[in-house]
């Protein structure tokens, strides 16, 4: 059976570039989220194996779902998504439970690799 | 460290339209006073701004004439989306201009932040379609809220897809007193 994705990002067209290279890839996308409320009520609902989600969304930061999603005892892999990749960033999201940080641009050959690594 | 960070804008735009990107200038400002951030013709100009939050206030820009963007999209974006006028593929085209700012600004946050030592984020990107005469007076009026300012602009080239954008950052001289703490 195949993995099941959760995209998170406010643009559509972020989220339709995703999702063409994971459903390509053989995943399952069962949701999209825009902001950071519907990312959290999807997650809950979804419990997808993976979500990527974007750092920064209109109503919230991808740190503050991080905390939540974790309060709210969701096992959901987690990859971060942002055009700003400097270090302490980086290691602030895999601090509070991401399993990578993904820099944009990228390409869909590195997004699938590193998807495939998380939830391998 | 500015020319660094706007190398950095080039190659990530360069991704982004898988088509060469050169800096074709750069001018560097912080005297006060009216700015003539922009030379372009006429017509419409669309605006992708980008406003800083955390340690360093600031705004970017990247503008594109109504031309460039017609040019952009029909080279980077699917027939079926550049040429429906849907509500969805209006919000793909759309998504997809702020995605170009939001990756090319996040080069140069990213190369300042590490640079300089803070944490700064860019909010959410956001386009304003304004006439060429104005857009002088909207870059202006941007910079406002801040007490003084630096700025800054790059003028990229295209030459296969023929576009030179200009990218105009508005820093509060804060960013300044940074810099010159380190050296």
């Amino acid at each position: 059976m195949s993995k099941s994705v959760l995209i998170v990002d406010d643009s559509i067209y972020m989220r339709s570039l995703i999702k063409s290279a994971l459903t390509g890839a053989g995943f399952n996308v069962v949701g999209e989220a825009q902001n950071g409320e519907q990312a959290i009520d999807l997650a809950i609902e979804l419990q997808p194996d993976l979500i990527t989600l974007d750092n920064i969304l209109p109503d919230m930061m991808g740190f503050e779902i991080l905390k939540v999603l974790k309060d709210e005892g969701v096992e959901s892999k987690v990859i971060m998504v942002s055009a700003v990749g400097q270090q302490t960033v980086v290691n602030k999201g895999l601090s509070l439970g991401a399993s990578e940080y993904i820099v944009k641009p990228f390409t869909e050959e590195d997004l699938v690799s590193v998807v495939n690594r998380v939830i391998s | 460290m500015i020319f660094d960070g706007l190398s950095m804008a080039k190659s990530s735009m360069e991704q982004i339209l898988q088509s060469p990107i050169t800096i074709q200038k750069i001018d560097y400002n912080e005297e006060p006073g009216v700015h003539r951030f922009y030379e372009g013709g006429e017509g419409d100009v669309h605006i992708i701004k980008t406003e800083l939050m955390g340690e360093l206030k600031g705004i970017s820009h990247l503008l594109f004439s109504e031309q460039e963007v017609t040019k952009l999209y029909k080279a980077c974006l699917p027939d079926h989306v550049t040429f429906d006028d849907s509500n969805e593929s209006v919000l793909m085209k759309l998504g997809f201009l702020t995605e170009i700012d939001n990756m090319v600004a996040g080069a140069v946050i990213t190369e300042f932040s590490n640079f300089l030592g803070v944490e700064i984020y860019g909010k959410v990107p956001s386009l304003s379609v304004i006439k060429a005469n104005d857009v002088n007076a909207f870059l202006e009026s941007e910079s406002t809220d801040f007490d003084s300012v630096i700025h800054f602009k790059a003028v990229f080239h295209g030459k296969e897809l023929d576009i030179s954008p200009d990218f105009v950052w508005v820093f509060q001289d804060k960013f300044v007193d940074k810099i010159k703490g380190l050296v």
